[in-house]
């Protein structure tokens, strides 16, 4: 009845094997090769990041440098469920330091600073000159999540400068932030300095608001379980590095 | 002719479906009751949907109590719902969320009042409160009767209303339904494949073949004068079509059947009623001019009536007495004499 | 008697439930029991709870307003132009999340095709608040409406709709006395499912609506927040949601696609 229908019992199991072969191949994956480094890096940092990438990769054409960018907290989460790094680099010293407090992470040092800046959309950059205007109008304004160092930065300066952000709306990451800040789909946004800068739209910044007394540093760390310890290192000394000193200074960071 | 019931449904239907068409003109009186018979497929559901207005007409007209519902060609067409033709559905269609009261107070807007007096002739009075699945199907087409008079519809179509019903059940519910529809004075059309149904109900039975009226008249005519081979057989009697010259009729297979006419000339229909046709054994001497020699087919019994069907130069069917199926010791493959006086010959002139 | 299927697809059935299943396991294994009262009394799970059962049963309605004359429509048509409409009317079920709060943005954002004309107008922007969120909510479930009832309506006989005309029964009416009674449980499996998918909804509510503590940030939106920093707090309102998803699949039995 049903026999003639089925392939028979040989090719099936051929077929099972190849599906499985297939799929260990793809799920080892892909980058596990013998010469490449994987780095998880805060998303402000993300232009500075792939310029120093690619001047490594011109330097040690032998090896690839496979990025993630994503929030600190999102990439620490990530490393706590056992995602596997050679290079970290976060956006505050309390998130290095749950990696450094579980093992995971070796002797961070810092690269740079980021100092907080509050901007308007370029549609309202004319009107909104102070944080006085600010609180005063019903403005939509776009901070990270509490959870993300900029963030943890952008309620500490709030409360200090008395502005509410109960119907703020909280991004994942603060590139995200930017995002809809420069797209006018919120009317103020909380951000980086680096972003501001990285920024081609006409945005407005409040400069006498104080945000920029408001900073963060950023912390690099090699795992301490790497196998590429030598290749994590050789890029990890890019940030010292005049290339590195410049590029950060470039796109709007201060030096540590 | 002023004494004439005035005329309530005067159409004109033509429907056109794939290869099939439907051409009828049909007209019921005030207070008539027609009923609407022929093979399946005739076109006879399709007929009363699109006299409700359920099919749009591809020609033709339909006309209610003098008022215009619809015209083929012409836009103001009266939808459904304000034709005032109720319809009566085969497996009565009652809605299944409502309870009986609830079913038949649907269409009239108001609460009881005038559906009381439907209740008893229908002898549907203790079932208001059950629903529709607790209800036999007998019970079920008689609640949707009441249903559709009590919107009080000028004309009420019914189709199939005997359909689920057994033969005791028939009996009583065709009685039931004939009272009730003409205390009305409605007028109604009714489909249905029984002849007995159209017998008992009719005033006129219109014969739907094929998509064409092919005959309409009271029940007797019809009984004695079918015009077709199915309506013949619908009333159980024989039926040829041949040429007719002088007295003689000749069939297409070469048979000639004497008759009591003179002067034929052209095509006819000659109707046989089985009673009229008797059996021997042996070639019979006497009267009769028509005798064949056949062999019984089949032998059917009814109540004491043994319907034979006959083979043999034509197939003709003879109703005897049971007795006389067993005096004449025949059954099936039995070798007889069937033998016809030319006078019970029926002659129905056909055109062209 | 139903014949016993097949060792191989027995097997496969096997290891699929156990794919299934195991997440949930997991889930429920990882989930500090004793803790469960503390966490889930926090402002942030009582603000989320509170505004996801809301939207969601407001979404659920809306669903059913817009979904209902459409399949309606739908159960009418046939052919291409049937094909056409009802894939149309299904892509946000289809569509990722995300790209339909995309789409929702672009049509009703503040600069969006439609929004920037209602906040010129009437000063009403939608991202960023609950009606928002009941929007990009309504926006994913209307497309499980639409298919439970055209499924519904095609399975009625459409004699009844005849039978109330030949009463003397407006269409209108007949439709309100008649066929929506008679389709009643796909109206309510349709209810149904679209609450469950408000319920769960997230890329298009955060893409769309934001992510505003109290005002937009549903359940599913404060899992998301709180699995970076509190990761007990977002296995409780996992648990939470798991608990009232089940509560619709059992409420839905075996109503799923109504195929009387």
């Amino acid at each position: 009845m049903g026999q003639q229908s089925i392939p028979s019992t040989r090719s099936m199991r051929i077929l099972l094997t190849a599906v499985i072969v297939v799929v260990s191949v793809f799920l080892n994956g892909c980058g596990s090769g013998s010469h490449s480094i994987r780095v998880f890096a805060a998303s402000s940092l993300t232009e500075v990041v792939q310029r120093l990438v690619e001047e490594y990769e011109t330097r040690y054409p032998n090896t690839d440098v496979e990025l993630n960018i994503a929030g600190s907290g999102t990439l620490v989460m990530q490393l706590q469920e056992g995602a596997d790094a050679d290079v970290v680099i976060l956006a505050s010293r309390s998130h290095m330091n749950q990696l450094r407090d579980i093992g995971l992470v070796l002797a961070p040092q810092q690269i740079a600073r980021n100092s907080l800046a509050v901007i308007v959309s370029p549609q309202l950059a004319k009107d909104i000159d102070s944080i006085e205007d600010v609180r005063r109008g019903a403005l939509q304004i776009a901070i990270c999540v509490t959870s993300s160092p900029c963030g943890a930065l952008a309620w500490a300066y709030a409360s200090s400068v008395g502005l509410n952000l109960s119907s703020a709306t909280h991004e994942s990451n603060v590139k995200a932030v930017l995002v809809k800040v420069e797209r006018d789909e919120v009317d103020v946004g909380i951000v980086y300095m680096s972003d501001l800068r990285s920024s081609r739209e006409q945005l407005g910044h409040l400069v006498n608001a104080r945000a920029d007394q408001y900073s963060t540093s950023y912390p690099l760390a090699v795992t301490a379980d790497s196998k590429k310890r030598r290749e994590a290192e050789n890029f990890a000394a890019l940030f010292a590095e005049p290339v590195g000193q410049s590029t950060l200074t470039h796109f709007g960071f201060q030096l540590p | 002719m002023n004494d004439q019931p005035k005329l309530l449904l005067d159409c004109r239907i033509v429907i056109e479906r794939g290869a099939f068409k439907l051409d009828a003109e049909v007209s019921v009186k005030q207070a008539e009751i027609v009923a609407l018979v022929g093979p399946n497929g005739a076109g006879k559901t399709t007929l009363l949907e699109a006299i409700l207005g359920w099919l749009p007409l591809a020609d033709g007209r339909v006309l209610l109590d003098g008022r215009t519902l619809e015209v083929h060609g012409e836009n103001r067409t009266v939808p459904t719902h304000e034709r005032e033709i109720g319809m009566v559905f085969q497996d009565g269609l009652l809605f299944p969320h409502l309870n009986v009261i609830r079913n038949i107070e649907f269409g009239t807007g108001t609460s009881l009042t005038n559906v009381s007096e439907l209740l008893g002739p229908l002898e549907i009075a203790d079932l208001v409160d059950r629903y529709p699945k607790e209800l036999s199907a007998g019970q079920r087409q008689r609640v949707a009767l009441a249903r559709t008079l009590a919107t009080a519809p000028k004309l009420v179509l019914l189709d199939e209303p005997l359909g689920a019903l057994d033969v005791t059940g028939r009996a009583i519910a065709r009685k039931l339904i004939g009272n009730v529809l003409r205390a009305t004075g409605a007028g109604a059309l009714v489909v249905t494949h029984d002849p007995a149904d159209a017998f008992a109900l009719a005033d006129r039975i219109l014969v739907l073949e094929g998509g064409r009226v092919t005959q309409c008249a009271p029940p007797d005519q019809i009984r004695t004068r079918p015009a077709t081979k199915w309506v013949a057989e619908l009333v159980g009697w024989n039926f040829f079509e041949g040429d007719g010259n002088g007295s003689l009729v000749k069939l297409a297979n070469g048979v000639e059947i004497a008759t009591a006419h003179s002067g034929l000339d052209g095509p006819v229909a000659v109707t046989i009623n089985p009673t009229a046709v008797a059996l021997y054994t042996e070639e019979p001497s006497g009267s009769p001019r028509n005798s064949w020699h056949c062999h019984v087919e089949s032998i059917e019994f009814v109540a004491d009536v043994a319907r034979v069907s006959l083979v043999g130069p034509f197939d003709i069917s003879a109703d005897v007495t049971r007795a006389a199926v067993a005096d004449l010791g025949i059954d099936t493959g039995s070798v007889v004499w069937a033998s016809l006086k030319a006078t019970e010959v029926e002659i129905q002139l056909l055109q062209g | 008697m139903t014949p016993q299927l097949p060792r191989l697809l027995r097997l496969a059935a096997f290891v699929a439930v156990a794919v299934v299943v195991a997440p949930l396991l997991s889930l429920l294994w990882r989930i500090p029991w004793s803790e469960l009262p503390r966490l889930l009394s926090t402002e942030v799970v009582a603000d989320a709870l509170f505004l996801s059962l809301v939207t969601s049963l407001i979404a659920a309605l809306l669903a059913l307003l817009i979904g209902i004359p459409i399949a309606f429509q739908l159960s009418r048509m046939t052919g291409i132009s049937a094909s056409t409409l009802r894939a149309v009317a299904t892509l946000p079920m289809v569509l990722p999340p995300v790209v339909g709060g995309a789409a929702l943005l672009f049509a009703f954002g503040r600069r969006g095709l439609i929004g920037e004309t209602l906040d010129n107008a009437a000063g009403l922007v939608l991202p960023y608040t609950p009606a928002g969120v009941v929007i990009a909510n309504a926006f994913v479930a209307t497309p499980f409406v639409v298919l439970t009832i055209e499924s519904g309506l095609r399975a009625l006989d459409p004699r009844y709709e005849l039978a109330a005309a030949s009463l003397g029964v407006t269409p209108l009416r007949a439709t309100l006395r008649v066929v929506l009674p008679m389709i009643r449980s796909s109206i309510v499996a349709g209810a149904f499912l679209a609450w469950a998918r408000a319920l769960g909804e997230f890329g298009a509510t955060i893409t769309f609506a934001g992510n505003v503590p109290g005002r937009t940030q549903t359940l599913p939106l404060a899992v998301f927040v709180a699995m970076e920093t509190d990761r007990d707090a977002a296995l409780a309102m996992s648990l939470v949601l798991v608990f009232i998803s089940l509560i619709v699949l059992v409420c839905l039995r075996d109503r799923w696609w109504p195929a009387k």
